[in-house]
């Protein structure tokens, strides 16, 4: 019978570390209380309306600016990567605006089981913010 | 916390059952969606539809067949498609490919290529269809150019490509003097014959049918393949990559597999690219005179093209017949399946001094397990 080999490499230390992180509980994907700035929710474009694997598709994105501020949305960039991997995205996600506080996030590609971490940015008038959605597949 | 692989064989014992019993710990809710999302039975339409209108097209078909075994479209007479895939080997061989460039290349089974999105092992192709382009127009391989392509393809199949293409599609070909249109005509063709090289139901479709059936489980699919499902799902970690119905993600990673030579470059994705992007033949040129459809190239348009990732990272190839397919790896450094799966368990940094794999706590009966549900693909 043979024994797992010793891990004897700073990298492979570095990601048992990353693999040993907890797994995220908040997995809403409505946020419009964590930031300053902005609340932001999303949905996916997908027949079943869950986020697929390994499949290229689309998100629609709510931005609002909270109440009683003064900003308007002038960017948002959105990205991914994974937490227990770090790595992230093979592909680059192009962000439209399609309505005063809707966009179209495409080119999405979640492509290993796992857990995601989908950081939607938005850059105001005056300040900014990043919001972090987790998601387990 | 206890771990999977532990609690199967408590199972084991408490019940007084051996390791070659035919009863092993129910599924779980969330096992039997991993495991129904692997079923052949549930593999869409293929990917290389949206770049080439005439998949499905039987007189494509059929004309992209007779391209396929036609040592005619080679310089010397000697050199067809069939000659590196080999149906009796899963359209692929078990004869390494010294790639110019390159280094030793494993030759890729076609069956279930059209699913995919990028081609060769650094993905410096985007379609299925000007993939096919590649061996014809490269020296040690069919050793045609575009204008000797041309004329092979006029002299012998004149009648085929009208039915095809029809009469003005060949009429532009005709009087393309650089050849480039023919061979956009043969690629669509032969892309139309090895879409229809979809893999066959193997046991594992099999058990998994009876899995949410509740029939008796097939013969072939023996109790070491079971433990070797859980391994696959859990503690290997293999499904991470090699996942869906055809077994692959249809991306790149370094896993860290040693270079056999010299002359093994482990650049990887980081190349393809590159060469993507500098392909004459790249899904996002029109050539609507042969194929009136614009392809939609989804898959360029949002392809991530830069970082470290990319460096080392080679295609996850599909683990349907996986048993046929040997020697393993783009490089073919591993004979064996279980070499490979010692590989995974070591998960030791590659020529690049990086690997995405971490470390498995296997024991030789998970190997062995983990080989004989590999068998069943």
């Amino acid at each position: 019978m043979s024994t797992p080999k010793a891990i004897s490499h700073p990298f492979q230390e570095l990601k048992l570390k990353l693999l040993a992180q907890p797994l995220p509980k908040d997995l809403h994907t409505a946020k419009s209380n964590s930031g300053q700035w902005v609340s932001v929710s999303y949905s996916p474009v997908t027949e079943d309306g869950e986020v697929p694997l390994a499949t290229l598709h689309s998100w629609k994105l709510e931005i609002t600016p909270i109440t009683g501020r003064n900003a308007a949305v002038t960017d948002v960039a959105v990205g991914g990567d994974m937490p227990r991997h770090k790595h992230g995205l093979t592909t680059e996600p192009q962000i439209k605006r399609v309505s005063e506080s809707g966009y179209t996030v495409q080119g999405l590609k979640f492509h290993m089981p796992g857990w995601w971490r989908v950081m939607v940015c938005v850059k105001l008038t005056e300040g900014q913010e990043c919001v972090p959605f987790d998601l387990l597949l | 916390m206890r771990s999977l692989r532990s609690f199967t064989l408590g199972y084991l014992i408490a019940f007084g059952i051996t390791a070659n019993a035919e009863v092993t710990p129910p599924w779980t809710k969330g096992e039997l969606k991993r495991i129904r999302s692997l079923w052949l039975q549930d593999l869409p339409k293929p990917a290389e539809a949206a770049n080439n209108s005439f998949i499905g097209n039987a007189a494509a078909e059929e004309l992209g067949q007779k391209l396929f075994f036609d040592k005619r479209l080679s310089r010397f007479g000697d050199t067809a498609c069939v000659t590196c895939h080999e149906p009796e080997k899963n359209f692929s061989r078990t004869a390494m490919f010294d790639v110019a460039l390159h280094g030793p290349r494993r030759v890729p089974t076609l069956v279930g290529s059209a699913w995919s999105s990028f081609f060769f092992w650094d993905g410096r192709k985007d379609s299925l269809w000007s993939q096919t382009i590649g061996p014809l127009l490269t020296q040690g391989e069919h050793g045609l150019t575009a204008k000797t392509l041309k004329t092979a393809l006029l002299l012998n199949y004149r009648e085929n490509l009208r039915q095809v293409f029809g009469d003005n599609a060949v009429h532009s070909l005709e009087k393309d003097r650089s050849g480039r249109l023919a061979a956009v005509a043969a690629g669509k063709a032969l892309s139309a014959y090895v879409a229809t090289l979809k893999p066959s139901p193997s046991a594992f479709d099999r058990y998994i049918a009876t899995v949410f059936s509740g029939s008796e489980k097939p013969d072939d699919f023996p109790a070491c393949a079971e433990v070797g499902l859980r391994i696959f799902i859990h503690d290997g970690m293999c499904i991470n990559c090699h996942n869906g119905p055809l077994l692959t993600n249809d991306s790149f990673h370094n896993t860290g597999v040693p270079s056999m030579n010299v002359t093994d470059k482990p650049i990887g994705r980081a190349r393809g690219v590159v060469l993507m992007e500098q392909d004459p033949w790249r899904c996002s040129e029109d050539f609507l005179s042969i194929d009136p459809v614009k392809p939609r190239c989804k898959h360029v348009q949002y392809v991530s093209k830069k970082g470290l990732g990319l460096v080392g990272a080679f295609k996850v190839p599909t683990l349907r017949g996986v048993k046929q397919i040997g020697p393993y790896m783009h490089n073919g450094a591993f004979k064996s399946l279980r070499e490979v799966v010692r590989h995974y368990r070591d998960a030791r940094e590659g020529p690049t001094g990086m690997t995405e794999l971490l470390p498995l706590s296997l024991i030789e009966s998970d190997e062995a397990a983990l080989v004989c549900f590999l068998e069943t693909l």
